[in-house]
């Protein structure tokens, strides 16, 4: 039987892997059932026939994978684009919380939609003492730039006593008792709008832009009711927290910040963070992206053509729907819960353990799923794993329930 | 015979065969082979043929005997297909028969 099933594979060669495997697998299981019958193997060679006439035999139709219908892309809510119209030759204004050279304030910064269509800023303060430094905002068209700066008019000496504003190395920051808002109202549709602040708090709410930026290094950034071409909220040690905002591109990435993104709609969405979680809820994208390397990745309730969830040693959730998902996690576990609608799934986990439920495989063309810390599949009630699953699984423990 | 002959022949006497009840690859040559003298490789071509073209699903059954059988199953298309071939079948014959009287 050996030696035949040898013979038979080459003489095979011309054919794909997988019509030569079926046939030698079908070959393999028909000597063995001959062979339990009690007949000999030269008898089953003889019954076989010409090996030359059965290969003549073989038809093979080109795999033709079967094109899932993109029904999450033609359902996906389009952000709207966003017209703009400069003012007074500006097309660009920069809100800049934190001042030239090396001092910063900790004062919070809010960006709200102008009634009038004008440029103008407001600086209120809880306390005021004799000793607190006076501010002053300044409105600039500055070349195409509208520039709101802060500026201290008036600086105490550092030393004296009762001082709330102090100087830390050479950083001058507000005393907690001195916390003050710095109110901008800017016009509507305006091309650019740039918000930078230091330790103190951002926020920017119901403003329709064209592109939007907002950053902090300590501070947290929070964004609400935003609709725009492009946005990009990021923050070093602080938190985002966006919630919606409508856009064609929208990014928000954190080092040690987590960032929260709430019921947001967008062609492009990236989340980024290093040492910070990402919590992503409710958000339709035609390419979802959400990276997480110690932090670990929360997506719930996600619809987009394209899903991306790498983490390194955070772990990963994920419930949502879409065609192609791709999920990547080196240390930390895998749990996904994906509805229907999806024809590609990837997910990969080092030593974390995969948790894989409630999805419809009939449209799926590839399942791959690899872990170390063991693999489970749930298929959706009355579904089956029909399709091709390929699970490679390390050392765990591998439990498929249809 | 004619290759291709032997084929179409053989195509409605698996699927007739499946019709009945689902077989395994061994149990069909088997039950054709007992009555017609052929090759028995040549089905599992057309068994994988069949498979392709959707007329068959396969299954996998644990056999206390020896390796898991593949089981062939009609589907419903492949029952349709079966009932055109018979009835092309059965008009050849009538020709044949009338030919040959």
């Amino acid at each position: 039987m050996e030696e035949y099933i040898k013979m038979l594979s080459e003489k095979l060669a011309k054919f794909s892997e997988e019509t030569r495997n079926e046939i030698l697998e079908d070959y393999k299981e028909h000597f063995q059932e001959g062979r339990a019958a009690g007949i000999p193997d030269e008898q089953i060679i003889a019954d076989l026939g010409d090996i030359d006439e059965m290969v003549a035999g073989i038809i093979e139709t080109p795999a033709v994978k079967e094109t899932v219908t993109p029904e999450v892309e033609d359902n996906l809510l389009r952000p709207e684009t966003v017209s703009t119209a400069a003012a007074d030759n500006c097309s660009t204004i920069v809100v800049n919380g934190t001042t030239p050279g090396s001092i910063g304030y900790s004062a919070a910064i809010q960006v709200f939609p102008s009634n009038d269509g004008s440029i103008h800023a407001e600086y209120t303060r809880e306390i005021i003492t004799e000793n607190s430094p006076k501010f002053g905002i300044t409105v600039k068209n500055n070349s195409g730039v509208y520039a709101v700066d802060f500026v201290i008019e008036e600086m105490p000496e550092p030393q004296s006593k009762g001082l709330l504003a102090r100087l830390f190395n050479n950083h001058f920051s507000l005393g907690v008792k001195d916390t003050g808002t710095i109110k901008v109202y800017v016009p509507q549709n305006f091309p650019v709008l740039t918000v930078k602040n230091s330790s103190g708090c951002t926020a920017v709410q119901g403003i329709c832009v064209g592109s939007l930026s907002v950053s902090s290094s300590s501070g947290s950034n929070a964004c609400d009711k935003i609709k725009a071409n492009d946005v990009a909220i990021a923050s070093s040690s602080g938190c985002n927290a966006l919630s919606s905002i409508s856009a064609s591109m929208l990014a928000v990435q954190s080092s040690s910040g987590s960032s929260n993104v709430q019921s947001c709609l967008a062609n492009s969405f990236g989340a980024r963070s290093s040492s910070g979680s990402n919590i992503v809820m409710n958000v339709t994208a035609s390419e979802c992206t959400i990276i997480s390397s110690s932090g670990g990745a929360n997506a719930e309730n996600i619809t987009a053509h394209n899903i991306t969830l790498t983490t390194s040693s955070g772990s990963s959730h994920l419930n949502g729907r879409a065609n192609n998902i791709n999920i990547t996690s080196s240390s930390g576990g895998v749990n996904a819960h994906i509805e229907d609608h999806f024809s590609c799934i990837n997910v990969k986990s080092g030593s974390g353990s995969i948790n894989l439920s409630g999805y419809d495989v009939a449209h799926s063309v590839h399942n791959i799923f690899h872990g170390s810390g063991g693999v489970s599949v749930q298929a959706g009630e009355g579904e089956k794993l029909s399709s091709v699953v390929n699970i490679n699984c390390g050392s765990g423990h591998i439990s498929i329930t249809e | 015979m004619n290759i291709q002959f032997k084929k179409g022949a053989l195509e409605v006497c698996v699927l007739s065969q499946l019709y009945s009840a689902d077989k395994y690859g061994y149990e069909l040559t088997e039950k054709i082979s007992t009555e017609m003298d052929i090759a028995t490789g040549t089905l599992y071509p057309i068994l994988k043929k069949l498979k392709e073209d959707d007329y068959v699903t396969t299954y996998l059954v644990e056999s206390e005997s020896g390796p898991a059988r593949k089981y062939y199953k009609l589907t419903e298309k492949g029952k349709e297909r079966r009932r055109e071939l018979l009835d092309e079948w059965n008009e050849f014959v009538k020709a044949v028969e009338r030919i040959i009287q």
